[in-house]
């Protein structure tokens, strides 16, 4: 089933935009400071590995329903590192993710599980195509 | 397996296996014979259409009629009904699945069976199956209407 899903960028500025996305939400970017931009600025790195984060996160709390797992409460936070080539061409090469999730009553298999479940089926982290992309380290409480 | 013993798809990331020793029901259930009890399970494709699989729910009865639901699979992206291909008492629904519903997923012709059944009406339910050939041309017929939604 192809499905597909759209933004719309504009310039309003030297080194700034504006986006809209297909969803409805719409909001300024900019370059981030490494790469002459400006502190604060919504950057397409931000949007990178916030698409991973986000993506990780909903996929998380559907699979931790689907198992029945109790959860208490889940934070992230993720990092995504850029290699710099000897031409300058730019790649993100991997992005690590460190969830802190409490749930009740469990001793961390179900957990476990929903995580391997969740990368595999989370669309963004399932297309970034680089080996070991996607890094899970987890931290669980009871 | 060896490869004589099964057929092969392969698509995509996807290998599907089709193993000749079993009998199937186009609705994608598989049963293999041993003496007058059979095992019953779902077929690759079937299992890879469904997704993981994270819970199995067993219908309470003590014996099915060829095409009865007699349990359900719940993956991560739907819920199914699943119907039996033979008519028989139940000696027993696996029971490493309650705990380990992914070993359908991981091995489906084999420790990811589902039920065991004294059969009861071996010969007539036979009749409305299809052998692995059958069930393979008709899997690569389902694949390929997939493979045209997408």
């Amino acid at each position: 089933m192809a499905t597909s899903y759209k933004t719309w960028v504009k310039r309003t500025g030297k080194r700034k935009g504006h986006l809209v996305c297909g969803n409805g939400p719409e909001m300024d970017f900019g370059a981030p400071p490494d790469a002459h931009g400006r502190r604060g600025w919504f950057t397409p790195e931000d949007a990178f590995v916030a698409a991973v984060n986000t993506c990780i996160h909903m996929m998380f709390l559907w699979v931790a329903e689907k198992l029945r797992i109790d959860l208490i409460a889940y934070e992230c936070e993720a990092e995504g590192f850029k290699k710099v080539y000897l031409d300058k061409t730019e790649e993100f090469t991997h992005v690590v993710l460190r969830p802190k999730i409490t749930v009740r009553d469990e001793d961390g298999t179900k957990v476990r599980r929903a995580l391997e479940i969740t990368r595999k089926y989370s669309l963004i982290a399932a297309s970034i195509t680089s080996d070991d992309s996607t890094e899970i380290s987890s931290t669980s409480e009871r | 397996m060896r490869s004589s013993e099964f057929y092969e798809l392969q698509f995509d990331k996807f290998s599907l296996r089709v193993p000749k020793d079993c009998w199937y029901a186009g609705y994608d259930t598989w049963v293999r014979v041993e003496g007058d009890e059979a095992v019953i399970g779902v077929t690759d494709f079937f299992q890879t259409k469904l997704g993981d699989i994270v819970y199995v729910i067993p219908v309470e009865s003590d014996s099915f009629e060829q095409d009865d639901v007699f349990a359900a699979l719940e993956s991560v992206k739907a819920v199914v009904d699943l119907t039996i291909p033979a008519s028989g008492t139940v000696i027993e629904f696996n029971p490493a699945l309650a705990d380990h519903p992914e070993l359908i997923d991981q091995d489906p012709f084999g420790k990811g069976w589902i039920v065991r059944l004294r059969l009861t009406d071996w010969e007539a339910d036979r009749a409305m199956l299809l052998s692995a050939e059958a069930y393979f041309k008709l899997m690569q017929d389902k694949v390929a209407k997939e493979l045209a939604r997408a």
